[in-house]
């Protein structure tokens, strides 16, 4: 494994970089209302992890296989999926979701049932009572539709918590979020019953 | 039962599917187009005039005759009986010959043979490195559709998709290319975390796609030939959904401000982001259209997911006539005539629909299910999408995901098949430069 260019690693070893540039995006971009009207404005972007020439291996298990024009392959190949033999046993393996730190959404909503103030009030008290604690805010959906609107969703609902965590005094920088869209559900298979286990957000609480 | 009848199938394209490593499997057929017959020139020939004919049979304007039906074997070097061909109702005859070169390349003579008047209309002779054969066969056919037809045909193209295999912490993704008719298949990148949207640069050079290897949703470009990638806008940012402008110089995305999705325009040469929608509400899957100036992208700000369009630096969006309740997903054929979306189908699924952007009819392409991420062929006449079958392994509760070419009167349909993984997120590549 070629080890990673030097920039990537203070980018993934800071986990509030990501709220930062959240933060500091609008002000760039342009916010001067909420319709689609023309302002634009070109962002100066902070430099690239990876420029052209870098190494084509990354973090974390990803490999790749060079190919040219014409589909001949250029180093060694990297194993197929028919070569995956996990694939037979483990539709029973996932981890569910922990009770008590996530919360359920109704299809493509956004908005939090009364039923989930009590769990996201204990978090947001557990967080309060240690400075150094921290919660991973994981916003998932069902597997209907655009899977890449789905992702975005999964974010909505990531920030719906968020807010309500906000409201509650807990800091900004006590909470990371992400989205999964529909691309790791809590239960597979297809049918009602299944879909309202997936659209979630799990609070995970490091303390 | 079901495992027989696929057998007797993959028995009846046997010299077809000798090598295949994805399952193709006939849905519905056109019976009624130009009648066409294509014929191998001996025994060593079999195999590439196997591959045309199921090119060709592809495009609903051909009918393509059945390798049985023909009156007569076409021998090297002599000419065919006329008089046969014309008793049969085939009006054009394509004749396919392989070489054998030595030096491990091949080659193909083709001849296009107008059968009525008794004469050649087209001949061309074809060389590639052996194990590139099969493209011979798909140079022929798009040579023969492109004169028939005056269209090119996009057989001699290549796909990308992700698979899936594993669950969980046993999850593996892979992103591939291979052939459109799925033979050839390259995982060009693994990873045990989940990738998205692969989308080809117009020079079908480099991939834009989204993995999730930084913790989070990321739009990567990748150069094919150097295996390198980079991150954009640049790492750290939640971003999603790449699409490269018409001209190459730009990727359109979605990025997150304050958990909101919303849509920018990345030039690639300068590194700078344009902000293009500002709403209050999902603004997400941007799909550059013909003109290189316009985006269509899939809009949560009314409540449900609409398809808008809007001119980069230009006027507000406008949503696009399209009635439903969910409308997502779209593709731009090239040709700019054309976008093809997800909407939802009556009984609570997602089918593929056409959206026709001159008269705003609609056509609903497929009949849905859980379909999804529709990708135009090069020459708009196919559409690549993703859909779920029911009984992926036996006594498996979740269905199995696989990809489906369809032609766009949706008459032909394929599937294609990885079985033990899930496919996905299709994307038709540019034509071959």
């Amino acid at each position: 494994m070629v080890p990673l260019p030097p920039l990537m690693v203070p980018l993934m070893n800071m986990p509030r970089l990501k709220y930062m540039l959240v933060l500091a995006l609008p002000l760039l971009g342009a916010c001067s209302s909420d319709k689609d009207e023309p302002p634009l404005e070109a962002l100066d972007p902070p430099p690239t992890s990876m420029e052209e020439g870098a190494s084509p291996s990354a973090p974390d298990g990803v490999q790749t296989t060079r190919l040219d024009d014409d589909g001949n392959i250029l180093s060694d190949e990297i194993g197929s999926a028919e070569e995956d033999v996990e694939y037979a046993a483990v539709d029973e393996m996932e981890a569910s979701p922990a009770q008590g730190t996530t919360v359920y959404f109704g299809y493509d909503s956004t908005d939090i049932d009364a039923q989930y103030a009590g769990i996201i009030q204990q978090a947001a008290d557990r967080l309060r009572s240690n400075a150094s604690a921290t919660v991973r805010l994981e916003g998932h959906t069902d597997e209907r539709g655009s899977r890449t609107y789905n992702l975005a969703l999964g974010e909505r609902r990531a920030q719906s918590v968020l807010e309500v965590l906000l409201e509650k005094n807990v800091l900004p920088e006590q909470v990371d979020w992400v989205s999964y869209g529909e691309e790791i559900p809590a239960v597979t298979g297809q049918g009602e019953d299944v879909w309202r286990q997936n659209r979630r957000v799990e609070m995970i609480l490091d303390e | 039962m079901r495992r027989r009848r696929m057998l007797a199938l993959l028995v009846l394209l046997g010299p077809l599917l000798a090598q295949a490593e994805i399952r193709v499997d006939v849905r519905k057929g056109a019976d009624s187009g130009i009648p066409i017959a294509v014929v191998p020139v001996g025994k060593a020939s079999r195999e590439l005039a196997d591959v045309a004919r199921w090119d060709l049979s592809f495009s609903p304007t051909f009918e393509v005759l059945r390798p049985g039906k023909m009156p007569q074997a076409v021998l090297s070097g002599h000419a065919p009986d006329w008089n046969a061909w014309r008793r049969s109702p085939v009006e054009y005859l394509l004749t396919v010959q392989r070489e054998a070169l030595g030096n491990g390349r091949v080659g193909l003579k083709f001849h296009l043979l107008d059968v009525l008047r008794g004469r050649t209309i087209l001949a061309r002779r074809l060389e590639v490195a052996q194990h590139f054969r099969r493209r011979l066969a798909h140079q022929t056919a798009d040579a023969v559709h492109q004169h028939l037809l005056g269209v090119p045909g996009a057989f001699d193209t290549r796909m990308a998709y992700i698979s899936q295999s594993g669950r969980g912490r046993k999850a593996r993704y892979r992103l591939y290319v291979s052939d459109i008719d799925g033979h050839r298949p390259v995982a060009i990148l693994a990873s045990p975390h989940p990738l998205l949207s692969p989308d080809w640069s117009p020079d079908g050079k480099q991939l834009a796609y989204v993995s999730f290897e930084l913790g989070h949703a990321q739009v990567y470009v990748h150069h094919l030939r150097k295996g390198t990638r980079r991150a954009l806008p640049y790492a750290g940012a939640h971003s999603s959904a790449p699409d490269w402008s018409p001209d190459g110089r730009q990727l359109a995305m979605a990025m997150s401000i304050e958990g909101d999705t919303e849509i920018f325009v990345y030039t690639l040469a300068t590194g700078s982001l344009r902000r293009v929608t500002h709403s209050r509400g999902i603004d997400t899957e941007p799909v550059w259209e013909a003109d290189g100036r316009t985006l269509v992208f899939t809009s949560g700000r009314s409540g449900q997911p609409r398809l808008y369009r809007k001119t980069v630096g230009g006027m507000p969006a406008s949503a696009l006539p399209i009635a439903g309740r969910y409308s997502a997903s779209a593709d731009a054929s090239p040709d700019g005539r054309h976008l093809a979306f997800v909407q939802s189908t009556a009984p609570g699924g997602f089918g593929i629909a056409l959206y026709e952007t001159a008269s705003e009819v609609v056509h609903p392409l497929s009949s849905g299910g859980l379909d999804e991420a529709p990708s135009f062929a090069p020459n708009g006449l196919g559409l690549l999408y993703a859909n779920t079958v029911r009984g992926g392994r036996p006594g498996g509760k979740a269905g199995k995901q696989v990809l489906t070419r369809i032609s766009r009167d949706g008459t032909i349909q394929r599937q294609l098949d990885i079985p033990q993984a899930n496919v996905r997120e299709p994307a038709w590549s540019p034509y071959r430069h």
